[in-house]
């Protein structure tokens, strides 16, 4: 505030060619000794402009501004000094203003071109959007007052009506989630039984990518993409859809009559993908839409919304730029998936979960030398369940770790059941290495509760528990090796297998995928690879199974490649753990008769 | 208010349809909004018609910059625009061009403007942006010499 008369009255004496020796610049000005000179007739007059009511900006003919008084700064909501002696263009002055929006910024630019270039005094009107101290319009008025001087002057030209803050979103200016669904609602209502309003349709829009460019430059970066997401949304859209932001990266549109909305969602799609600049860099955002229409998808505002978000839901799952309209399936999908995760909560409490063991044989020894254990779910309505049915799911909801410990304290107490010499593989999720402390004191509370020895206790990790923290992880592999727990990598060959994480860690074990083994009867190629992996096994001295070895073709073959050990329904398939025992007892006889035979 | 230049530079696939001179005619169209627009927004810059892609290098104050990209990248007279460059600069390269033109007349650079575009989608990226400025700064000269000489 302290500044600003100052810049004025720069102004004004520039404006008017006069040299002026020393500005007034205290609050309290000289007293004039003489009669009134030119200079203090200036200041009396900027003082007046200053205190007028409206608005008023000099500039020249190229739109440069040479002189801004009070009442413009009010009116346009100018927060910031203007640095007024560097000329700067109407276009910048204007951009700075809290009060215009792009639209409104640009035809107040436009307008004003166009008079100064046809020379004509002219008057007009701009809309401004809702929501700002000036109120909902401009009056403006262009008029030469010098020779390429022009003074564009302003009023606000209807009531201030104030603005309804629960109503808006105060980052980009669109209704919020609160408005959005109020006027859904109004719109079913007006639709509904005995209405005379079309249905209306529902887009949920949600960007992704904003949140990256916070992360490298800042929140005032990622806030400014998210408010040309919002400009792009709302240019995108008809005048009477109402655009909106919900959450954070969340968009919606409100379609009054739904036809022509899969026309819309395509092209929001393409749009709001399209490059932003921001804040001098190119930045990206990849949008999702799902749509839904009344009354197909749903009469009211809440199952609207959700087939709407199911829908958004599938359009993400199939990779980012796509939309996708809501169909009956979603919905019955959503539902299997809603009582699948419910009984999955309660399937550890109820003791439904079960441990299935399969051997693994030892070449040279002819012997059974440890067995994988396999989680079965036994529900009552929906029968044995395999792993591959529900672990991912229970990876989603978080319930992996709890049940990664019950399968640990599981295997160990029923390993304690077997010959002595027998051990246990588990497998151990990504997720669970995700949490390191939380594995170790699993895996030390197991063998402490059973007494089994840590020799044969075995975890498995699959190739891409390596991937990220790679670490972290690795030194806890370590510390389980250290404490005399073996390690073994699954599915060798199928993820990411890279030769470098065989040399930064020691590996007991590699277990070859079970697609190599299949294939290798037919496939030169896959009988090259399991000879290859075979090699490193023992060059590295780390034991290799094949696994899903199924004939006795594939057992000699495995065998002549070098592969260690071999597990596959050709030794046994996965059993309860009840009959392990004995099948044990009746694999190991057998070996010995064998070796007896031999 | 932030006063440091910036500088964009783009690539665009060119919507315009029809014969020579309906193309033509669009073009003057954007190119008088443009100058009329980057005038007051102390914008300068110079855009290039060719091989049926737009190059275009804009600088001026970084949110002016922003401002007419925003809009530009919303124009229906063109697609799949690339940005080939964007950052401060310490001078402008066509100071004296509201926007500048180079187009169909300088139709017997058509080999270089190939050349140039193609490099584009190529790293690195920054002889791309030179490339596509020395382009347009070479092609300007001529049509202005062009019609000098008529
Ligand atoms: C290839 C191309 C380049 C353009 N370059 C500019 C430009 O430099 N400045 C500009 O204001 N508009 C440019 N436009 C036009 C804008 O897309 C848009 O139509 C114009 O800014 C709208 O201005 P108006 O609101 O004053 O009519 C360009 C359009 C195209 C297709």
């Amino acid at each position: 505030m302290i500044n600003r008369p100052s810049f004025f009255l720069v102004g004004f004496n520039d404006i008017m060619d006069v040299q002026v020796e020393t500005p007034p610049r205290s609050a309290k000005p000289a007293q004039p000794r003489r009669a009134p000179t030119r200079q203090h007739a200036r200041s009396l007059a900027s003082a007046a402009l200053d205190v007028a009511a409206e608005g008023v900006i000099v500039c020249d003919d190229t739109l440069r501004v040479w002189l801004c008084n009070a009442a413009a700064f009010r009116l346009l909501g100018l927060d910031e000094p203007l640095q007024l002696r560097a000329r700067p263009s109407l276009g910048q002055v204007l951009a700075a203003s809290a009060c215009l929006d792009e639209t409104a910024r640009r035809s107040v630019l436009v307008h004003c071109a166009e008079t100064v270039a046809n020379g004509e005094r002219a008057a007009g009107e701009v809309e401004l959007p809702a929501d700002n101290r000036a109120g909902t319009g401009l009056a403006l008025r262009l008029r030469r007052i010098a020779p390429r001087r022009w003074a564009l002057m302003f009023a606000p030209a209807r009531a201030v009506t104030a603005p309804d803050p629960l109503a808006h979103d105060p980052l980009t200016g669109l209704a919020n989630q609160r408005r959005f669904e109020a006027a859904l609602t109004e719109r079913l209502a007006a639709a509904g039984p005995g209405g005379q309003q079309d249905w209306p349709g529902v887009l949920l829009v949600d960007v992704e990518g904003h949140g990256s460019l916070t992360e490298v430059s800042g929140r005032p970066a990622g806030d400014a993409l998210l408010r040309l997401v919002g400009q792009r949304l709302r240019a995108a859209l008809r005048e009477s859809d109402l655009p909106a932001r919900l959450d954070d990266g969340i968009f919606a549109a409100l379609v009054p009559a739904a036809a022509g909305v899969e026309t819309l969602a395509r092209r929001l799609v393409e749009r709001l993908a399209r490059p932003y600049v921001v804040q001098g860099q190119v930045a990206h955002v990849q949008a999702s839409v799902g749509l839904a229409v009344a009354p197909r998808d749903g009469r009211e505002t809440e199952q609207l919304l959700h087939s709407a978000d199911l829908a958004l839901r599938q359009a993400k799952a199939e990779g980012s730029g796509v939309y996708r309209a809501f169909n009956v399936l979603m919905r019955e999908q959503a539902e299997a998936r809603r009582s699948l995760e419910a009984d999955l909560r309660r399937a550890l409490v109820l003791g439904q979960f079960e441990l299935f063991y399969q051997p693994q044989f030892n070449v040279a020894t002819r012997r059974v030398l440890a067995c994988e254990a396999l989680l079965r779910w036994r529900h009552p309505i929906r029968g044995l369940v395999a792993p591959g049915d529900f672990i991912s799911v229970t990876e989603e909801i978080g319930l992996i770790n709890a049940i990664g410990e019950w399968v640990l304290r599981a295997a160990c107490q029923e390993a304690m059941d077997w010959p002595s010499g027998i051990g246990v593989a588990v497998n151990v999720s990504p997720l669970q290495l995700a949490d390191p402390d939380r594995l170790l004191r699993a895996v030390a509370g197991a063998l402490a509760a059973s007494g089994l020895s840590p020799e044969r206790l075995e975890i498995e990790i699959t190739e891409s528990a390596l991937f990220g923290q790679e670490e972290a992880t690795l030194d806890c592999l370590r510390t389980l090796q250290a404490r005399g727990v073996q390690i073994s990598l699954d599915d060798f060959g199928t993820g990411y297998s890279s030769l470098s994480r065989l040399r930064s860690f020691r590996f007991d074990r590699i277990k070859i995928d079970r697609s190599f083994v299949k294939d290798m009867t037919e496939d030169a190629q896959a009988r090259g690879l399991v000879r290859a992996i075979a090699a490193l096994g023992t060059g590295l001295a780390m034991a290799t199974v094949a696994e899903g070895v199924e004939t006795d073709e594939q057992a000699r073959q495995v065998e002549d490649e070098g592969c260690t050990d071999l597990q596959g329904y050709l030794i046994s398939r996965p059993l309860p753990a009840s009959e392990v025992r004995a099948l044990l007892l009746r694999l190991n006889e057998r070996a010995l008769l064998a070796g007896v035979a031999d | 208010m932030l006063m440091s230049l910036y500088r964009i530079i783009y690539v665009s696939r060119s919507l315009l349809r029809g014969d020579e001179d309906q193309v033509a005619s669009e073009l003057r169209r954007i190119l008088a909004v443009s100058r009329r627009n980057n005038a007051s927004e102390g914008l300068t810059g110079a855009l290039l018609l060719g091989q049926g892609s737009f190059a275009q290098v804009l600088e001026g104050p970084m949110d002016a910059v922003e401002r007419a990209f925003e809009r530009i990248q919303d124009d229906p007279r063109h697609a799949d625009l690339v940005v080939v460059e964007i950052g401060p600069v310490a001078a402008r390269a066509f100071p004296d061009w509201s926007m500048a033109f180079a187009g169909p007349a300088a139709a017997g650079a058509a080999p270089r403007v190939r050349a140039v575009l193609e490099q584009v989608g190529a790293s690195p990226r920054a002889a791309a942006a030179e490339n596509v400025v020395g382009l347009l700064d070479a092609l300007i000269r001529r049509e202005t010499e062009w019609a000098a000489a008529r």
